[in-house]
């Protein structure tokens, strides 16, 4: 089977504290991943390395059988990797709801009538019609989460890395995410603390410990 | 309404002026000043006092003004929202928490941290903006999914005033 995401011996600090040394990880087409660990761990910094957004130390890594040294290596492969903040806050770039579940459709210059096509089109797969013309920071919770995980899945990336996506959601909202994430032909990966969901959903299930991860299934 | 109250609270500053004016007896400065400030404040609050500053800066962007620019706009209003809804939670919070404000060291500790809280907190906000604009895509450019609005009668008849103001502008002044 493909290999869409492969780390092998990767060592990661923030500031001079380690996060992580010689961590392995392979991710194939189509596998759904979970990880689990402490508060504080690093599981976030995980993500945003593997997002690109922050450099690794040392080790290989191997996005869709690129080998990634460089942030301008990362740029070609940028659209196929969909990110899911852990505060969604921190997501929006818009101030209407529409428009910033718009924005990645439109940056990659997508016609106005396509990209309103497909908005409409996850507005209705997520029933949060009614929120389209909102403010996005005057959401709720659940809803800014919904909104945010809309703009990331409306692009149809080929991985997903998703940062807490059931917190602040409830349990029906929970249900039919699981629905939705698990018909999806991607690749996912998910840091959560929900066990629940976890074990409805992921294929594998790493822990970390000791600076590295843990195969648990 | 709203706007009047707005063209009143400035004219508190114009009023300063106009008096400093008065002082030295300069009744026909004191006058044409008054006037003159009043007309570039009317047509600055017709023309952005209702709006919200995204509206603004995406109507800047349709203009042809410098990408950059219109970003440095939008992006300052999205913080600027922030900053607000901050300072009311800080007050909510402090409100939740007993805080009654005194003239004690207490007191003055308290703003002072909420000074610095809000400084880093726009640190760390400008750094997450940084990585949601990698992350998601952004080129120098910001989108949405409103058709551009028709010209009004409206918009129509302040264009046809500005122009006429333009050109008597020799003889006004
Ligand atoms: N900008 C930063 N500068 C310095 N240290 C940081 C920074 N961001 C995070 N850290 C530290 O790095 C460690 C890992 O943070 P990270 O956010 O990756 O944890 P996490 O596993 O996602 O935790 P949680 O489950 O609470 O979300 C934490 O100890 C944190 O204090
Ligand atoms: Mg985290």
């Amino acid at each position: 089977m493909s290999c869409s995401l492969k780390l092998q011996d990767v060592c990661i600090s923030l500031d001079e504290k380690v996060l992580f040394e010689k961590l392995d990880l392979h991710v194939s087409h189509k596998e759904k991943v979970a990880i689990i660990g402490e508060n504080g761990c690093g599981k976030t910094t995980l993500l945003e390395t593997i997002a690109g957004l922050h450099t690794k130390q040392s080790g290989l890594f191997e996005l869709f059988h690129t080998p990634i040294q460089e942030k301008k290596d990362y740029k070609p492969l940028r659209d196929l990797v969909g990110y899911l903040f852990q505060d969604s806050n921190d997501q929006f770039l818009a101030p209407i709801v529409e428009d910033d579940i718009a924005f990645s459709l439109l940056a990659r210059s997508l016609s106005k009538l396509e990209a309103k096509k497909r908005v409409d089109m996850i507005l209705e797969d997520f029933g949060i019609e009614h929120l389209r013309k909102k403010v996005v920071y005057n959401l709720s919770g659940g809803e800014k989460k919904l909104v945010a995980l809309a703009g990331v899945l409306v692009c149809e990336p080929k991985l997903m890395l998703l940062d807490e996506p059931t917190n602040a959601l409830d349990s029906k909202m929970q249900e039919k995410l699981i629905q939705i994430l698990s018909n999806l032909d991607k690749s996912i990966i998910v840091v959560s603390h929900h066990k629940e969901f976890i074990e409805q959903f992921a294929d594998t299930i790493y822990e970390v410990r000791d600076k590295k991860l843990v195969r648990l299934t | 309404m709203h706007l009047f109250k707005k063209l009143l609270f400035l004219n508190i500053f114009v009023l300063i002026v106009i008096l400093s004016i008065l002082f030295v007896q300069d009744y026909d400065l004191a006058l044409l000043v008054f006037l003159r400030s009043n007309a570039i404040l009317i047509l600055m609050l017709c023309l952005f006092g209702e709006k919200d500053f995204f509206e603004v800066s995406l109507g800047l962007q349709e203009l042809r003004l410098p990408r950059f620019f219109v970003s440095l706009v939008f992006f300052s209003s999205k913080f600027i929202y922030l900053f607000t809804k901050e300072i009311n939670k800080f007050k909510k919070t402090l409100h939740v928490r007993g805080f009654v404000g005194k003239t004690s060291w207490f007191t003055y500790q308290t703003y002072g941290d909420f000074i610095g809280m809000l400084i880093l907190k726009s640190f760390y906000n400008a750094k997450k903006l940084s990585l949601a604009l990698e992350s998601r895509g952004f080129q120098t450019q910001i989108y949405t999914l409103k058709e551009p609005e028709k010209l009004n009668i409206k918009e129509i008849s302040l264009m046809v005033v500005l122009l006429l103001s333009f050109l008597n502008i020799g003889k006004i002044i």
